[in-house]
């Protein structure tokens, strides 16, 4: 009699090609920026500045680059709710390094300068915003906070 | 009054009047009084003059805080950062600095470091310096009303990574960036929320992302300027009632590289100006009410990139000539306007010989459309099926835009 493949193990099979399948389609995280080189996908500016900038990653897989944090935010709200996977914002202290946006901490108005006039940056987290807020000033805000307070690229008050 | 108590009126009335009187030389260096700037700019008073020697000054961040100063370079003193900080600040009103060479600030990733900086001063004046190899060369910062001018600046030795502007203001309104030179610069010179400035008679070129970027900075003229092989080219964005007129934008090449790249402007003119050999001429986004007049367009990739999302500018009296195409656009809905330009592509003829065409130009090719929707189709741009496919949409237009149309081409060019 010929052996028959035990459904349970044709399933599995079946389930681990899938996921790994779904894995390699999925695209593996933000993609290095490239200086004086990439635009902004957002304000079409040459990302110049490793401080600061953005990616977004679709659930497509396609990467969007950005010179800045509030590109980046008004980026997010020109684009379809559950179309993006994941955004990520740089290290403002150590360039070219992305943290998740929605774990970073923001310092807004601070000593530091943006490249989109917000003197907006970005740590790996809020504990690390607030340490640096002795240093910097400005206030210390939320990936949401963030998204709240940007709805245009320029600013509002004039110094 | 005793004798004694008059002298004493008369030391006192003396004294009073000395002070602003006398302003005085303090000379630094060879055969001066002083020994170090440092010592000089601390001991310098309103109105008096800082005269700096031949030789090289390497001494923390020079700070001057007295009003109506200048300091002044005899045979070039160089002042050095050692890399390792910023080299002159200016903290007062009325102060000039001339004559100097200012060096090597170094990079930093937490401050802008400047060769000079100017901080919350009123009209001051920077001219004739040497600045060489900062991560930001002239920085004005809150001052009003300065005038920059004649400075040669460069920054050639820096990296990639870290790089500053060579002419950087922010928040200084009614600036005069008048006959400098600056290459290798990041941006060369830069604008953000400094309005009222006029920008004249520069040359700014190698930069390592744009030769002028301006941002958030109303009501400014650029005039005369040479803006050449800069990466990116020169990207304006986000400012009202800007005046762009008798500029050179020339040699800017790459995907993301423009002459000029117009970006949220309402209101304007662009005049006068020579866009050569470039990937893009003009690109203009999300900009209206722009009169776009009298301007030549020489061998560039695309002379004019217009989106459709600009609205109401209004194309007059241009030359368009060896472009590989003249007027390109995202949609079959367009918003502005051509009317009288000389189009070296234009094939048509003047029976009543007034110097403008009998038939209409159509200055947006088929082809031009399909590369916007799909660039890799560009290989195809000298391909005879590509002619024909022109040539059939010329006679019969039925993708391109309507309005994008010269009824009045000019017969001859007007320059």
């Amino acid at each position: 009699m010929r052996r028959t493949v035990p459904p349970v193990r044709t399933l599995l099979v079946a389930v681990l090609l899938a996921a790994s399948l779904a894995v390699a389609c999925r695209a593996a995280g933000p993609e290095p920026l490239r200086l004086n080189e990439d635009p902004c996908d957002f304000c079409r500016m040459t990302i110049s500045d490793a401080r600061f900038g953005g990616e977004a990653v679709t659930r497509a897989g396609r990467v969007y680059k950005f010179d800045s944090i509030e590109c980046l935010a008004g980026w997010s709200r020109t684009v379809k709710d559950g179309a993006v996977a994941a955004m990520y914002v740089i290290d403002t202290q150590h360039p070219g390094v992305f943290v998740r946006a929605d774990s970073a901490g923001f310092i807004k108005d601070g000593f530091m300068q943006s490249p989109m006039g917000k003197a907006l940056v970005a740590f790996p987290s809020r504990k690390a915003a607030l340490e640096q807020q002795t240093m910097l000033g400005g206030r210390v805000m939320t990936w949401a906070e963030v998204m709240a307070d940007t709805t245009a690229p320029a600013p509002t008050v004039t110094k | 009054m005793t004798g004694r108590s008059v002298a004493i009126a008369i030391v006192a009335s003396l004294a009073a009047y000395a002070a602003p009187l006398a302003a005085a030389d303090l000379t630094v260096g060879a055969g001066g009084a002083y020994r170090t700037i440092t010592s000089a700019v601390a001991a310098a008073r309103d109105g008096d003059r800082i005269i700096i020697n031949a030789g090289t000054w390497r001494e923390a961040t020079i700070v001057i805080t007295a009003p109506n100063v200048t300091v002044e370079g005899r045979g070039w003193p160089v002042l050095d950062g050692q890399g390792a900080r910023g080299v002159l600040i200016v903290a007062a009103d009325d102060v000039t600095v001339r004559g100097l060479v200012v060096t090597n600030t170094g990079v930093s990733t937490l401050d802008d470091r400047a060769g000079i900086r100017v901080r919350d001063a009123r009209r001051c004046l920077i001219e004739h310096n040497r600045v060489r190899d900062n991560l930001f060369g002239i920085y004005l910062q809150r001052s009003a009303d300065c005038v920059v001018r004649d400075n040669d600046i460069s920054a050639h030795g820096l990296s990639q990574t870290t790089s500053g502007n060579g002419i950087h203001l922010w928040y200084s309104p009614g600036a005069r960036v008048e006959n400098n030179h600056i290459s290798g610069q990041r941006d060369g010179i830069y604008f953000e929320f400094s309005t009222g400035g006029v920008t004249t008679g520069n040359v700014s070129e190698h930069s390592q992302r744009y030769g002028l970027h301006f941002m958030f900075s109303d009501s400014c003229h650029y005039e005369r300027n040479v803006f050449r092989e800069n990466t990116s080219g020169v990207a304006v964005m986000y400012s009202h009632g800007v005046v762009i007129s008798h500029n050179r934008f020339e040699h800017s090449w790459g995907a993301a590289a423009y002459g000029l790249l117009l970006k949220e402007i309402l209101g304007g003119e662009i005049r006068g100006n020579t866009f050569t050999g470039n990937s893009t001429g003009l690109f203009i986004e999300g900009s209206s009410h722009l009169a776009i007049a009298d301007n030549d367009f020489l061998q560039n990739g695309w002379a004019a990139k217009v989106l459709a999302s600009a609205e109401d500018d209004h194309f007059t009296g241009n030359r368009f000539a060896g472009n590989a195409f003249d007027v390109s656009t995202n949609s079959r809905t367009a918003n502005s306007t051509f009317d009288g330009n000389w189009w070296d592509a234009y094939r048509g003829y003047d029976l009543n010989r007034d110097g403008v065409g009998d038939v209409p130009f159509h200055p947006v090719r088929l082809f031009a459309l399909i590369v916007e929707e799909h660039p890799a189709s560009l290989v195809l741009l000298r391909s005879p099926m590509v002619g024909i496919l022109d040539a059939a949409e010329r006679v019969f237009p039925v993708l391109t835009p309507d309005a994008l149309v010269d009824h009045h081409p000019l017969m001859r060019p007007p320059r």
